[in-house]
Order: structure tokens, then sequence, then C-alpha cells
């Protein structure tokens, strides 16, 4: 290695050798082998109207002749086919984004993405290092852009359009540079702002129209090369840090403490303090932040400075929003991996059972919480201007709205205690499984809508879906025995517990099948709907939880 | 299981760890008996840590027998957690956790937490009760870990490296504490140190762990008086690569050499004067001494 | 009581605590009847096992210069005590071993260093009359 540049290329090649190597063979795979897959199927990619040609090639015969396996191949297939190629592509320019951030696991801040700071004890300017992730990081992405773009044969489908932009992929790199190493000191913040970059990036309507327009992406790329500039002097130099949410907000965390007890009656009181104080406090506290701050601010600026009143449609959008602000907090929540005070919950005297209830419990407060919150936000948005009616708008009348948020709030709950068993379980692949199982649903719903432009596809589908759910949910209950008593045997779990939680479980799911029942009992996709609200309330997960935390408590 | 009637606090019969092709734990048995101090000496990386997570349950012993008080830790986490008190070597407290926090926290697990004695420690320790774990300095964080581990008196005092990287007088209360524990109701000490003089001063009982292996076991008086420090001379210079049988090691060089020997001195000396010697000098070697000297031979 | 102990020099800890101990006795300042700290106490002052402290004081007692009062206490026996002129004696001739080692040392003979000590002797003593 004879000059710092070849130094760091070797670093990136080191570390992501086996990465490299499966992207390059996905790339040489749809290169060279997908056109001859397609030519089997008769399916020519380059046609302007790709999908409506397979759509007519591909009609299944709609006789009894096919299995329902058989037709589930299919549907498969035909996904692949279509979504293959851009799906590897995308995920394949994330890693390549994310690789360039120069970032990687730290073990004794359990940083997910710390950026290694020996590097600033070698001799390289700070200039340097920034110019060559920069420049570097852009050419690697615009080349494999190109080269995707180029080599292999895409269908052409509307709602992909906008990952075909290449300045877009661009300052999708720029901008994550920038928080990354900028907010490097405020892991949550910086998860939080990548978070939100990511969900714009792929979320937002008419995205390309968004991404052609001038006044959007340049200055956002011009940002990221700010700020990844000014973070990485700052990180060099030791600045930025020390300056903490807590601090600042001392004030307001203040609310966040009752009247402590002179002593905890139990150990289950306090670990259920413990993790009130780890999460739900701070979770809580953001839910706020993002909820009551706004409406307050348009609040002020209705009446403070005398505009008008909200609009019918932002006021829809807002009312929409809101809800998911507290799903989608919980959701970051239970994915990020700061568990630091693992090791010192589990040289307490109590049983994996007692830690998992209480957080079981601590995630319910805070569900409660932070619900509480947003309605009581909801019900004060009559305030801000004329709330839009929304039974035409939705074409839903007031008991299903209700029993849709009472849906949210079950998804709300359950995001935590599911992923428990993964991030509990100390093993650094496992704990991934979230992510992993999270990017799969993004798939699924995509999946979903190109499934949904073929007729005959969607109905076979829709008739394949009770099937499915049914095997789940009695596989769901097969693995719920198989932990459970597995649990029980080894003492990890008091039956005390598992029977209270298992009387919740029933509650809960009783408490939104018997309104749908009551409401929808006349309607077809009855039978299916109350699987999926015994599919969501974890059952499973909950006695695997303490056989996971077990692995890393006894390694 | 009556733990009154067991002798011994704990108790390791033949136990391996493997970490991938590295064996850290090789065939290692130890008793600890009650209400005495036992130190474990050993070089970094020669499985003390290891050893000491197997008796918190933390590892999972792969093949031999781990018993604390009579328990398993691995099967019975509670009864053996509940009586042990432990300060581990790295800063693992919770860092946005309050000292007083951290007392109110931990005393709801242990039943015999005595407030007004964690209230003495405290003071004694010069805690800040408001103030937050992670603007401690490193001698206060461990002070802070020490006083949750002896506030409510445990059987057994669990501490693995107490003084690594710390100031005199942090060094001081530990030992203060360890004594304090022994001196008390006879209860029982566990640590692991490379500060061989601390250990000199404060065990009762020694082990010596080298690549895995215990290669001394056994009360610490006794240790000591069987190792011999041996001034030889000749009466001609000897070359460099000189060996007598019997020796640990030796070192020295012309007609001087100095020998540390493990009960086999009289083998020494006798072939020493075979070879045109004799002994000059004789004492006991400091623990130091003999631990270089057991390094010395284990690398050969 | 002052009493130092060092680990690392070879001696036993609880040899080095009754060695002193003797040489405090021995020296006046600790007279008979005096008594020694509590085994905790010297334990945590020294910052040693009590085991040890309590095996120096065992020592101590076998060879009479301490003895154990109806279990409150341990105390400083009798300068008249046989055993006890017979540990003093002892500590004079490790000091003597030194003193004759490093007068060989010196190149200078026992006969000569009998005169310094009964030169010294003389010339300490006047000043003890005034």
């Amino acid at each position: 290695m004879h000059t710092p540049a070849v130094a760091l290329a070797w670093e990136l090649w080191r570390r992501h050798r086996k990465r490299l190597m499966i992207m390059a063979g996905l790339f040489l795979g749809f290169a060279l082998v997908y056109p001859k897959l397609c030519a089997l199927a008769g399916f020519n990619p380059d046609s302007p109207d790709a999908l409506g040609e397979i759509l007519k090639k591909s009609t299944i015969r709609s006789n009894a002749a096919l299995s329902s396996f058989q037709i589930a191949v299919h549907i498969l297939y035909f996904l692949f086919l279509v979504c293959g190629p851009i799906g590897t592509m995308f995920l394949t320019l994330l890693c390549v984004a994310w690789m360039f951030t120069f970032t990687a696991p730290d073990e004794k801040t359990k940083d997910p993405m710390a950026f290694p700071t020996r590097l600033f004890t070698l001799p390289v300017s700070t200039p340097f290092l920034f110019w060559w992730l920069v420049l570097a990081g852009q050419a690697a992405v615009v080349a494999v852009f190109w080269s995707w773009v180029s080599f292999v044969r895409q269908p052409h489908l509307e709602i992909f359009a906008a990952y075909h932009y290449c300045f877009g992929w661009m300052t999708l790199l720029a901008l994550g540079q920038g928080i990354v190493w900028a907010l490097a000191s405020w892991p949550l913040t910086r998860m939080f702002f990548l978070s939100a970059v990511f969900v714009g990036f792929t979320f937002s309507p008419a995205r390309s129209d968004i991404f052609e327009s001038p006044y959007v992406l340049p200055p956002l790329f011009v940002m990221g090369i700010a700020l990844a500039r000014a973070g990485l002097q700052k990180m060099r130099h030791g600045q930025w840090q020390g300056w903490d949410w807590e601090r600042a907000l001392s004030r307001v965390t203040v609310l966040g403490e009752w009247r402590r007890p002179e002593r905890f009656s139990s150990p289950a009181q306090a670990q259920l303090w413990f993790e009130w104080r780890r999460f739900v406090r701070a979770l809580c506290l953001m839910v706020a932040a993002v909820t009551v701050l706004p409406f307050l601010i348009q609040l002020a600026v209705r009446f403070v400075f005398g505009l008008g009143p909200v609009q019918d449609d932002t006021m829809f959008g807002l009312c929409l929003e809101l809800p998911c602000a507290a799903l989608l907090l919980h959701g970051c929540f239970s994915i990020s991996p700061t568990r630091n005070d693992l090791p010192f919950v589990m040289i307490r005297p109590q049983t994996n059972g007692q830690i998992m209830m209480a957080s079981l419990r601590a995630s319910a407060i805070s569900t409660v919480l932070s619900w509480g919150l947003v309605l009581g936000v909801l019900c004060a948005m009559p305030l801000l201007g004329h709330f839009p009616d929304f039974e035409k708008t939705l074409g839903m009348e007031l008991h299903c709205r209700t029993l849709i948020v009472m849906g949210l709030i079950l998804l709300t709950w359950r995001v935590i205690p599911i992923n428990l068993c993964f991030v509990w379980s100390g093993k650094r692949n496992f704990s991934q499984v979230p992510v992993l199982l999270g990017m799969v649903i993004y798939a699924g719903i995509f999946a979903l809508a190109i499934l949904s432009k073929n007729a005959e596809y969607w109905d076979a589908f829709w008739r394949l879906v009770p099937g499915l759910l049914s095997c789940w949910v009695v596989l769901k209950f097969l693995l719920a025995f198989l932990t459970f008593r597995i649990s029980l045997k080894r003492g990890l779990l008091a039956s005390s517990s598992m029977l209270a939680y298992l009387a919740v479980w029933a509650l809960l799911v009783a408490a939104l099948v018997i309104p749908t029942v009551i409401l929808f009992h006349d309607k077809p996709w009855l039978f299916a709907t109350c699987l999926v609200i015994i599919l969501l309330t974890p059952l499973a997960r909950i006695g695997f939880a303490p056989i996971t935390l077990a692995w890393n408590r006894h390694a | 299981m009556n733990t009154s009637a067991e002798p011994n606090a704990v108790e390791i019969t033949g136990l391996n760890r493997k970490f991938g092709p590295k064996l850290a734990l090789n065939h290692v048995s130890l008793q600890v008996k009650r209400g005495r101090v036992f130190g474990l000496v050993g070089a970094n990386g020669a499985g003390k840590t290891t050893l000491i997570k197997h008796l918190l349950g933390r590892l999972k012993a792969e093949s031999g027998l781990v018993r604390v008080f009579g328990f398993d830790p691995v099967a019975d986490p509670v009864a053996v957690l509940s009586r042990i008190g432990y300060l581990s070597e790295n800063l693992d407290l919770p860092a946005w956790m309050r000292v007083d926090e951290l007392l109110r926290y931990t005393a709801a697990f242990y039943p015999k937490w005595d407030t007004d004695y964690a209230e003495d420690l405290r003071r004694q320790f010069g805690l800040d009760p408001r103030a937050k774990i992670k603007t401690l300095s490193r001698g206060e964080h461990a002070k802070a870990g020490l006083l949750i581990a002896l506030a409510y008196r445990p059987e057994l005092l669990l501490l693995d490296e107490p003084s690594s990287g710390l100031d005199p007088m942090v060094r001081r209360d530990i030992l203060e504490a360890i004594i304090r524990t022994v001196a008390d109701e006879g209860r029982t000490v566990f640590f692991s140190s490379h500060l061989l003089e601390e250990v000199e001063r404060v065990a009762d009982d020694l082990a010596m762990m080298f690549n895995g292996k215990v290669v001394l076991a056994g009360p610490l008086d006794d240790v000591k008086e069987s190792h011999h420090r041996l001034v030889f001379r000749f009466d001609s210079p000897q070359a460099s690569t000189l060996k007598v049988p019997g020796v640990l090691s030796l070192t020295g060089g012309g007609q001087e050499w100095t020998a540390i020997c493990n009960g086999k001195r009289d083998e020494a000396v006798a072939a020493v004067a075979r070879a045109g010697g004799r002994v000059v000098a004789e004492d006991s070697p400091s623990l130091d001494e003999i631990f270089v000297a057991w390094a010395g031979a284990k690398t050969e | 009581m002052q009493v130092h102990v060092s680990t690392g020099d070879g001696v036993p800890i609880y040899l080095q605590i009754a060695n002193q101990v003797k040489y405090l006795v021995a020296s006046g300042r600790l007279a008979p009847g005096d008594e020694l700290p509590p085994i905790r106490v010297l334990a945590h002052q020294l910052l040693v096992n009590p085991n040890t402290v309590a095996r120096a004081y065992l020592e101590l007692e076998r060879e009479g210069v301490v003895h154990k009062r109806h279990g409150s206490g341990t105390y400083v026996s009798d300068v008249g005590s046989p055993l006890a002129r017979k540990e003093r004696l002892k500590i004079l001739s490790e000091r003597v071993d030194a003193l004759l080692a490093e007068a060989r040392n010196l190149n200078v003979e026992p006969l000569e260093l009998l005169k310094v000590i009964k030169e010294r002797s003389q010339s300490i003593q006047p000043k003890e009359n005034k």
C-alpha cells in the first residue's frame, strides 16, 4: 500500500469483501441469466409496456388443474421477473451508499454505525479523508447505477421510475454521509433522521416529479456534502459532543419523575421503573415532540399571527399522519440495537421471564401514553380549522374508524414485544432479523401493488389467502405451545406470568375480533380479517423471548 | 438444598471452555472454602474472567461442573445471583442512572439490603447521590459498583480484577471492603488480580492460572513456604545455557546464579553440588517472583 | 501501635508483624500490660487478611511475648518472663549477625568490632546520666 488513498480503498474492499462479491454475482446473474429466463417465459422486458405484455401472456388457466402451491409458485416467479432486477439494484445501491459512510458496529459502545476514530490518529488530513470518501462514494454509486441500467434489461414500470434517476441516488449518498457523520454523537437522533430520509426516498408521492425538480434534490445534495464536511471535522476534534437532549429538556424531563417510593416494593416494580427510565420516558417525549409541538405551532400560526384556518386537505393529511407517528417511533425504537444495559440487568437475581414481563408492561405504558397524546391532539384538531368530512372522504363510519384506531394501538404495542426475542439474543446476525422482516414487508407491499394490476392473479391470490392464513395460525399456535413449554420447563418463565399473558392475549384478541364480527358479519373477508387479528397479536415470540435471552445470559 | 451444609462456597470440577479454536479453560478444578479469601492470579488472557463468568452463569459450562453454594448458575440463576455481590472489571453500570436511583433499583432485588449501611458506604466513598453515572470518573464508577455489591452483605463477594486502572485511594477502599467482608460474619471473597502484592496481603488461598490451566492451588502460606530462592555460586563461570533440574527459573551469569524452585530444593542443590557449585544464600521469594518464575517455566 | 508491612520482600507478613511487635516490646515502645489492637482493627489498619494478623498474634502468644486475657484482648507480657528475655536476645542476635556480615565485608575483624561497641557504649552512657 503506497498511499493513504490506496490504503483506504483496501480497507473498504477487505471489510466488505463478501458483500461486494455477492453484489457482483447478482449483477452478473441478472445481466446474463435474466434475459434467458425472460425468453423462456416469453417476456420481453425492453418493450414499452412490459407489464401489460406479461399480464397478457401469463394468464393462469382458471381451472382446478393447478394446485394452490403451483399457483403460489407461478405468482412468485412472475413477481421475480418483474421486480427482481429493480429490487436488487435498489438494495445494491443502498449497500454501496452504506459502505461509503465507512462505519461499522462498535462492540464497546454498541453503536451500530461508528466511524473508526483510529483514522484520525493517522497523518491524514480531514479534507483528504472527506474528499476521498465523497468522491469515491459518488463515483461508485454512479458506476454501479449505470452498469445496472445499461447492462441489465429492466422492465419499465411506473412505480419504479424514480429509482432510475441517478442524481437521486447521489443525493441519498450525500445525505447519508452527512447525517451519519454530523450526528455521530447522537445515535438515536441520527437513526431518526436516517429513517426519515429513507422513508422520504421510498414513500414520498410523485417521486419522479419531485426528483426532477431543481428545488428539491440539488439543495439536499449540497446540504449533505456540507454536513459531511462539518461532521468529519467536528468528529475529529471531539466537538459537538456533550450536548445532551436530557440536559436541554431537563425542565421537561422532571415531569417524567413521579413521586418515587422510598423503596420499591418488589423486583418487578424495580424492573418496570428501569424500563420506564430507559426508554418509555424518552419515547413518549419524542411522540409529544412530533405530535403536540407541530400542533401548537400551527395553533400559534392561526391565532397569534391571524392566518386563516388550515386547508381541508392539509387537515386530512395531518389527521392521517398523527396516528402513524406513534407507530413509527415505536417501530424505530424496537429495532434499535442500543441494549448496553442488558449485562447489568442480567446480573440481578431475576428470571428471564421477569425481565420480559417488565418490558411488556413498559411498552404497554408507552403505547397508552403515546396514543393518549395522539388522540388528545386529534380531538383538539377542530381548533385548527374545519374538521374534514371523514365520513364522505374515507367512506367509513365512526365505528369503523374506532376499530381501525384500536387496531393501530395494538400494532403500536406489539412492535416492541415481537422484536425482543431477536434483539435480546446477543447474536449479531439473529438480531438483524427484524430489519430483514421489515424489508420483506416493504417488498411484499410493492409486490401486492404489482399483483393488483392483473385481475386474474389478484383473484388467485385472494383465493389462496384464507388457506395461507389458516396454516400460519396453526403454525403460530404450535410454535407458541413449544416455546412456552420449553420456557416453563427450564424455569425461565413462571407459570403465573404465562397465564397472565395468555389472559391478556385472549382479551386483546377478543376486544378486536368480537366488534369486527358484529359489525361485518356479512362481509366475505371477515374470516381472513379475524385470522389476521389473531396473527398480529404476539404469542410464539413471547414464549421465545426468554429462551433467546438465555442464549445471551448463559453464553 | 441446605446451603449451610455446603462447606465450599464454590466448587468447579473439570471445567473446559473453547472460544473458536482457542482453549480458554483447560480442565480447571477449584474449591473455594467458606469464610476465606481466594485469590486467582494469572497473566492477561489466562482465563480468569472466563472462569468468573462461569460462576455468574454468563457462560455455560461446555463440560465439567460449576456449583456455587451447591446451585448451578445456569439452571438456577436467581438462587446463585442473590447470594453473590459482583464487581466487574468493565464499566457496565447503566450510564443514564443516577447514583441514588442505582441504589434504589438494586435494593429491590435483595431482601437483605441494608439501607443505612449503603448510605454509610456512599458517604464514605464520597459519591454524590444526584450525580449521573456517565459523569463519574473511573474510580468513582468502581466505587459505585463496589457499593451496590456490598450493601446487602452477600455471602460471596466476587471481584474481577477490581483494581485495574484505579488509583491507590480506590484500591485501598477495595482492599478494605475485602477485609471487612471476611472479618465480619465470615463471608467469602473470590477475586482475580494481577496485582500480586494485593493478593499477598489479603488472600488466604491462592490459585495461579496460565493459558487456561491451574498450575498452582492451595493456601497462600503453603505456596510461599514451598518456594525457595537460592543463590548459587559456581567455582567456574557457567554458560548461559545452564540448566539445573528441579528449578522453575534460573537467572544470572558467570559464577553466580539465582534460582527459584518449588519443593524440589534438595534435588536442585544436589545437582548444583555435582556441577561444582554451592548455595550461598537462600530465602523466600515474593509472590511476584514466584509468578514470573512460573510464567517463564510455562513458556518453555 | 505503628507497624508496617511490605509485600515482596520474602518475609511472610505474619512474621513481619510478629517481629515488629517483638521489637517494639524490646525497645520499650510497648510497655508490659499494654493492649494490642484487636485483630480486626489491625487488619484494617495494615490492609491485610485478619487471618494473617491472627496468626501473628498466635505466634507471639506461643513465644510468650503477649498473652490473651479471658477473651477480652491481647496484652503484652511482663518483661521479666524468661521466654521474653530469650526473645529479646534472639532479636539482638539477628542484628549482630547482620553487623558481623557487614564488618566482614568491610574487612573489619570481630575483635576490632568489639572495641568499637565498647567505645560507643561508653560515649552514649554519659549522656544518659545527665
